[in-house]
């Protein structure tokens, strides 16, 4: 039946470069790399930065960039929250909290979708500007059951639709994986071919969670209290709100497969969070995870 | 045609029963063979009868019970396998509710039953049909609770009674590899593929050998094919597929095609990982797992439209069903037993 085993999760932020895998979209045959940066020097947003601050290579080519924004970007958030067994109680006031702190802090532009899981997955909210509708479906969670976060995420990332956002994903999650029919490694490939930032946040270190976020180009947030969980989730949420949505065309680098990618600063040193990579299949039907 | 799968634990008897549990007042009772004939004509009705039957059982004190079973002696077999079923759900209420000393008392309770059946009848076929299907069902309730000591020691049991019992086979092996599961195991390291395989063998043999007792029962082909895919054998499909032709029943095809599914997938046959996983959805459109299949199939293929179609179809299954995957995966719970046994106890 049905077990979970308390986890959590714990990172390190990276140190050095290495960008977010990411959407290679296509528009007009012009192929356009979009990466969320992450730049901050002892824990504080490094700000002001322009294109010409960064260097970044595609496959070991340098390329130019192009663009570089912060927080002009709406964001869609899915908020991929763990309700098995081990949340009942205090510590699923405390969750439900912290999901209403994400709904809270969205801007008028931004939307986010609620999608729970136990050894079920509920789509709870499909992908919403409805604050509302979020706030009721986050009252209404019911706790109970074992733990299958890899197929969540499947299907979390599955539902992702292109638009003009930001993609970020945020999961909460107690209790080692169970009931999953997806392995590590599918999953984590997966996420290598999704455009997506995904964050986590837990009460321990987690190998699995930690090698997902690095993939996504996320972090790690571990928790000490339940009553931390809110001021996680939100600094998960603005940490996104302040990276740099960096941009170039790619050149001289062949396709398709996997994209080594490396940024940095031209100029001094900083934390730079980012996918490692993007990956572009051989002969997509539905063209590749484009973010117009 | 679509099967509507109806599987996993808690069947419509159950969780009512144990909700109740934690409401309920002490009925007062009075003479104990009669109180029992009264529970166990409410549990050989079914529904809601059953399930008060249930309620007012576990909520007896246990010296009120055994007095009841030692007033039943004179009761005809169809009583006492009724009681002993009685017991059993009961038994399954309270474990799922977490009070599993209550569980192991009812559990006792259904041998003192069996024993009382075995002296009035010895060599009872009908009866040691029924006590094999019960060992098998109660050794895969712990094993699914993790009461894993427990499931040991009633298999150990039971082989010693019915040595030429498949099925508890089958339970044995699913115990140990439920045991397994809970550690960390990476198939892309050769060496821990190398100790994952010794570690599973043992199962493997107990499979292997419920198949010479029993050729062609499902649960044996179904876990000794998924063994056998864990460790890259080859022979894995060989097994899902001599599932497929001996069995009809809906929770047993659809692991076959998901299973089929996962073998193809591992080999790069995508082509023939869609046609299975969706061999699986067409028997069970309301089970999770196809559907995170396919999507994950669509992915590795870089189709995030075709992903998306089908990760929307599952968002829009208004009433998702139990999967019969999580069940296969963490202990085996024996569902099919389950239901057979209750059946048997409402027989004439």
């Amino acid at each position: 039946m049905i077990r979970t085993l308390a986890l959590v999760v714990s990172v390190a932020a990276a140190a050095t470069v290495t960008p977010q895998q990411g959407a290679a979209p296509f528009r007009s045959g012009i192929e356009i790399v979009e990466l969320d940066v992450s730049v901050t020097r002892g824990g504080l947003p490094v700000q002001g930065l322009t294109a010409r601050d960064f260097e970044l290579t595609d496959n070991g080519v340098r390329q130019d960039v192009d663009t570089v924004t912060m927080d002009r970007v709406p964001l869609n958030v899915t908020l991929l929250l763990d309700t098995s067994t081990s949340v009942l109680g205090e510590r699923l006031a405390h969750l439900k909290q912290a999901g209403n702190g994400v709904v809270d802090a969205l801007t008028a532009d931004d939307r986010a979708s609620l999608i729970t899981f136990s050894h079920n997955v509920e789509i709870a909210v499909g992908m919403t500007a409805d604050k509302e509708a979020l706030r009721r479906a986050l009252a209404s969670i019911k706790p109970g059951g074992s733990t299958a976060l890899r197929d969540a995420l499947q299907l979390a990332l599955s539902l992702r639709t292109h638009d003009r956002s930001r993609p970020l994903v945020l999961i909460f999650t107690d209790g080692d994986d169970t009931t999953s029919w997806l392995t590590e490694d599918a999953i984590l490939d997966t996420a290598r071919r999704y455009g997506v930032v995904i964050h986590a946040i837990g009460w321990q270190s987690n190998r699995f969670l930690e090698r997902l976020t690095d993939m996504a180009g996320g972090r790690t947030w571990s928790a000490t209290s339940d009553r931390q969980l809110r001021e996680l989730f939100t600094s998960a949420l603005d940490e996104m709100r302040a990276r740099y949505l960096v941009t170039y065309v790619p050149r001289g680098v062949a396709h398709p497969g996997w994209h080594e990618l490396k940024v940095r600063l031209k100029n001094g040193r900083a934390d730079i969070i980012a996918r490692p990579g993007y990956f572009v299949a051989a002969a997509s039907p539905s063209g590749f995870s484009p973010r117009p | 045609m679509a099967v509507r799968i109806r599987a996993g634990r808690p069947g419509g008897l159950i969780p009512l029963a144990f909700l109740l549990l934690l409401t309920a007042g002490r009925p007062s009772w009075a003479q104990p063979a009669r109180t029992y004939e009264l529970l166990l004509d409410g549990y050989a009705r079914g529904g809601a009868a059953a399930q008060q039957a249930v309620l007012d059982l576990a909520n007896l004190p246990q010296d009120r019970i055994n007095a009841m079973i030692a007033a039943a002696r004179s009761l005809p077999p169809e009583r006492l396998r009724a009681a002993v079923m009685l017991h059993t759900d009961t038994s399954y209420a309270l474990l799922l509710a977490g009070t599993t000393g209550s569980g192991f008392f009812h559990v006792g309770a259904a041998r003192r039953v069996f024993a009382m059946m075995k002296a009035g009848a010895p060599g009872d076929a009908r009866t040691q049909t029924f006590e094999r299907r019960w060992f098998a069902f109660v050794a895969s309730l712990y094993t699914a609770n993790s009461l894993f000591d427990r499931a040991a020691i009633l298999i150990r049991d039971a082989l010693s009674a019915y040595p030429r019992e498949a099925r508890l086979y089958v339970v044995r092996g699913a115990l140990l590899e439920t045991r397994l599961a809970f550690t960390a195991f990476d198939p892309s390291s050769p060496a821990q593929l190398s100790r994952r395989e010794r570690a599973v063998e043992p199962a493997a043999a107990d499979y292997r050998h419920a198949l010479e007792l029993d050729p062609n029962l499902p649960m044996a082909l179904l876990r000794l094919g998924a063994v056998h895919m864990m460790v890259r054998d080859a022979r894995a499909s060989r097994n899902l597929e001599a599932a497929l032709r001996a069995s009809s029943e809906p929770i047993d095809r659809y692991l076959a095609y998901l299973l089929l599914g996962a073998v193809a997938e591992r080999d790069n046959r995508l082509d023939v990982a869609e046609r299975d996983y969706d061999a699986a959805r067409a028997i069970a459109a309301a089970c999770q797992t196809p559907y995170v299949a396919l999507a994950r199939i669509a992915t590795a293929r870089g189709d995030d439209a075709r992903a998306l179609t089908i990760a929307s179809a599952f968002a829009d299954v208004a009433e998702k069903a139990s999967d019969p995957w999580w069940d296969f995966h963490l202990g085996g719970f024996d569902q099919a037993s389950l239901n057979w046994l209750r059946a048997e106890a409402r027989a004439r």
